[in-house]
């Protein structure tokens, strides 16, 4: 400081100094609310890592979600994820960031109550996921499942409290150049607006219900787009800021190459963006798109290798202190697990790798690798690192924090290795063929047997990196326990950045004679003096970054939306009706896509198993599109008509009735619980609002005709089941019971049998199933046979005989409310 | 009109150009720090460790 100031007034007129100290309390906030929702966020995932290899209780009939609704994995999981991402992770970021900006500005956050609103609102919105989550309120998009008005809080919580602060603090920063730390931070804030905007274009339907304004191809597009960039700018970036920052700080040298941190920035900025589509690899995503995803996906292992072995070598000749410094260790397996997911991910991208590894726990391996090892470490590490200063007392046990990495080490192994096994061999499995041709393990079930052991290996793992995170927790507490009565705050000065800089590079001479004048003006350019006035302009910065992000972005997106006139379209897909509306919105709450895709990759083990592969013009009504990601039970995209509403029944009440070894927890409520009609008609609404122009749309059923068409297509369905009941599906029959409560008895007195598996036309059931059935069956029907979803619903049901010539295993065309009779097998 | 053009568009073009222009871009960055003076790109790694201000407001 006095240097400072002493070199100042040795020139001219000495600038005025400011006295300002940091906001630590807002830092203090964030990092006990990281570490409790990060053991929420663990706990939940051990939870779930106990319910796939045990769905019951073990020598029970108990199942693990204790036959809960709210505790299935299809609605934990994205609790779990939200979880780890956005509590978690989130909780660190903003801890992390409120205490180096500050100290990179050399100034206090902007405003202390818009600190204090982030930090409240950031919890407000947690509370709200952890609530509307297990109660199956979600947009079904992966990272993004909140629904629309707790979207509109995220919103104003990280642009109008944490952005407006950050960018405010640059503004008034006494450190003339921005660290490059503060730039990761710039791209977080300013990517995350425009991916959690655009990814979140919903219309409502309701207080807690919306449809996204995408479909299908596009949905897919723009969900993907967003999830890894979620995963560029949530979860690396602003990590690659506080490794920056908080690296070198530890190992109190500065970063090994500067250069290097300035290309790793921007080509991260320049290159994640585009990434998006290797998601999406042999879908019925444009192939140039998956391509294009895949090109730059490999073009990112540069940046981030380079990233990489910049933290390694700022460690140079200091290894010695890593041994001693748990803080170091965790920055050390941070780095290591940065570079290992960074490796891997591009890897993963590659199309071939892709065939193999989609749908599988190969994915799950990779992203826990990254979550844990490259989050959490660093997460972890930094908390370490903030807990003396914060609480100004020296850590309680340097011992513990070293039982604490070990642990979180063994654990993090313990847990990627058995999900990487399992993870190949259900890939290799699932593609398996006999010489004769056929699939080799025909029965998805086979499939899923095979790597239980994992699964149970797993549980071990998450449980030992808990007990880590709890010793951790443990620790931090007692460090605060010592904290003194009353904090110091420690006062600095320094003086205000003058309006005008003088240390700018100003327009070069060139240093070339006799070109032209572009060569000229080329020679000047490269020398670089523009863009050191950039780094001074946080504004300015912030823009050029969205335009980079942007124009990416633009590059992807619009190809892919003007492709909607382009592609394929299929005249007999028909918008689905009322009743099967509400059946997929069921489908969507209960999470089903967390383990049922919906999308068969032209493939020939996957055509073999599930049918036909997936075109892109069968989703062109699918808000939101529900392809899925990951295989823990078979693809769903041809269920339509391939087995009776009798099995789903029963397979719904109790999965083990017909798959041995099924995974899938049971769904008894389903059964009983009343479908809402009163709310069709909107929903219906909010769907017919996004195909303007669509005749489809011209006579289909709204309002009251909506209800009665769901009704009459239920009744239909109803009564399908109860005859299909009497058949061999029906495992279990007793004497019916009359309106009075009374046996029924037939004339000679003998008791009326009925099936035991009774659902009422009204419940949940009869809908889910009706969406079912209609899956996939769409590209099968001949379009003459096609009438409109039936404006008077009683005149065709039970009309079955117009379509009985495309027979086969996808024979039904729901929409014609005709019934469902044959069962096929896998 | 304006949606056949699009129609007719070879969209592969576009992602090939898309991908030279980014590649260009990295290649520009890359020179540009290169050329960066030694002197100032180790003053401003320095600015994490200190907690006065490495490079504080010049005089007028």
């Amino acid at each position: 400081m006095q240097s400072a100031v002493t070199d100042a007034s040795d020139k001219a007129t000495p600038p005025a100094l400011e006295s300002f100290s940091y906001d630590d309390s807002v830092v203090r906030k964030f990092l006990w609310a990281m570490v409790i929702w990060a053991l929420v966020a663990f706990l939940v995932g051990i939870i779930l890592a106990i319910q796939l290899p045990f769905p019951v209780i073990p020598g029970t009939k108990i199942p693990t979600n204790f036959g809960l609704e709210w505790f299935t994995f299809g609605r934990l999981r994205p609790l779990h994820t939200n979880a780890a991402i956005f509590a978690f992770a989130g909780n660190a970021i903003f801890a992390g960031v409120y205490y180096s900006t500050q100290r990179l500005c050399k100034a206090r956050m902007w405003s202390d109550k818009l600190s204090n609103l982030n930090f409240w609102g950031w919890q407000l919105i947690i509370v709200s996921a952890a609530i509307t989550l297990p109660m199956g309120v979600t947009q079904s998009k992966e990272y993004a499942e909140l629904e629309w008005p707790i979207d509109l809080l995220i919103a104003v919580v990280w642009l109008g409290f944490f952005g407006v602060n950050f960018f405010m603090t640059l503004i008034k920063r006494r450190e003339r150049h921005m660290y490059v730390a503060l730039w990761f931070y710039i791209a977080t804030i300013a990517t995350v607006t425009v991916l959690h905007v655009f990814n979140n274009l919903v219309v409502p339907a309701g207080f807690l219900k919306s449809y996204p304004i995408y479909a299908g191809v596009q949905d897919a597009f723009m969900q993907w787009w967003y999830g890894h960039n979620a995963v560029a700018f949530f979860l690396t970036t602003p990590f690659l800021g506080l490794m920056y920052y908080f690296l070198p700080k530890q190992a109190n040298r500065p970063v090994f190459s500067y250069r290097l941190s300035i290309v790793h920035f921007w080509s991260l900025v320049f290159i994640y963006i585009w990434a998006g589509p290797h998601h999406l690899q042999y879908t019925a995503l444009p192939d140039w798109a998956a391509s294009l995803g895949m090109v730059f996906s490999l073009m990112l292992w540069m940046p981030s290798w380079g990233g990489m072995i910049n933290f390694l070598l700022t460690l140079r000749g200091a290894w010695g202190k890593v041994a001693s410094d748990p803080i170091l260790k965790f920055f050390v397996v941070a780095t290591t697990f940065y570079g290992m997911a960074t490796f891997e991910g591009p890897m993963l991208s590659i199309k071939s790798v892709n065939a193999l590894s989609h749908y599988t726990d190969w994915t799950i391996a990779h992203v826990h690798s990254g979550a844990l090892g490259w989050n959490g470490f660093l997460a972890f590490g930094m908390a370490y690192f903030l807990a003396p200063r914060l609480f100004q007392a020296k850590l309680y046990s340097k011992k513990l924090a070293n039982l604490h990495f070990w642990l979180a080490t063994v654990g993090i192994l313990v847990y990627i290795i058995p999900i990487y096994i399992a993870g190949i061999t259900q890939g290799l499995m699932w593609r398996g063929m006999t010489e004769a041709g056929q699939l080799a393990y025909p029965d998805f079930v086979e499939t899923v047997r095979s790597i239980i052991p994992m699964y149970i290996l797993r549980i071990f793992g998450g449980l030992a990196y808990m007990t880590g995170a709890c010793i951790g927790v443990y620790n931090l507490y007692r460090t605060w326990k010592a904290r003194p009565a009353t904090y110091d705050v420690p006062i600095h000065q320094a003086p205000a950045l003058s309006k005008t800089y003088d240390g700018d590079p100003r327009r070069p001479k060139p240093t070339i004679s006799g070109v032209t004048d572009f060569a000229l003006r080329l020679n000047v350019w490269s020398t670089g003096w523009w863009h050191r006035k950039w780094e001074r302009k946080p504004i300015k910065f912030t823009v050029y970054v969205v335009i980079a992000v942007v124009v990416a972005s633009l590059f992807e997106i619009i190809p892919t939306f003007v492709i909607r006139g382009n592609v394929p379209t299929i005249a007999s897909v028909k918008p689905y009706t009322p009743l099967e509306l509400a059946g997929r919105d069921i489908y969507i709450a209960e999470g089903c896509y967390n383990c049922h895709s919906q999308m068969i990759r032209p493939i020939l083990a996957e055509t073999m198993r599930y049918g036909d592969y997936s075109k892109p013009g069968e989703f062109v009504y699918d808000h939101p599109f529900q392809w899925g990601s990951r295989r823990i039970g078979p693809d769903l995209a041809r269920e339509g008509g391939a087995r009776g509403h009798d099995w789903h029944v029963i397979h719904f009440d109790e999965p083990t009735t017909f798959n041995n070894g099924s995974i899938m927890p049971p769904y008894p409520w389903l059964l009983r619980q009343e479908l809402d009609y009163e709310s069709i008609p909107v929903r219906v609404r909010a769907i017919a609002a996004l195909h303007p122009g669509d005749p489809n749309f011209d006579n289909y059923p709204f309002g009251d005709d909506a209800v009665a068409h769901a009704k009459a297509q239920a009744k239909q369905i109803h009564t399908e089941l109860e005859e299909q009941l009497k058949g061999p599906y029906a495992l279990t029959w007793k004497q019916g019971v009359d309106e009075n409560g009374k046996p029924m008895v037939d004339d000679q007195g003998e008791p009326i049998m009925v099936p035991d598996k009774v659902v009422e036309s009204d419940s949940k059931v009869i809908a889910l199933i009706a969406y079912i059935q209609r899956l996939g069956t769409d590209l099968s029907k001949s379009v003459e046979d096609e009438s409109e979803p039936a404006t008077e619903p009683a005149e065709t049901a039970g009309d079955t005989s117009a379509d009985g010539e495309t027979a086969g295993r996808h024979a039904k065309p729901s929409t014609t409310l005709g019934s469902v009779s044959s069962k096929g097998g896998r | 009109m304006f949606k056949d053009v699009l129609r007719a568009m070879d969209f592969t073009l576009l992602s090939q150009i898309a991908l030279v222009l980014f590649f260009l871009v990295f290649v520009a960055v890359t020179i540009r720090v290169c050329l960066r003076p030694k002197e100032e790109i180790e003053k401003q790694s320095q600015i994490p460790l200190s907690d006065e201000p490495v490079e504080p407001r010049d005089p007028r």
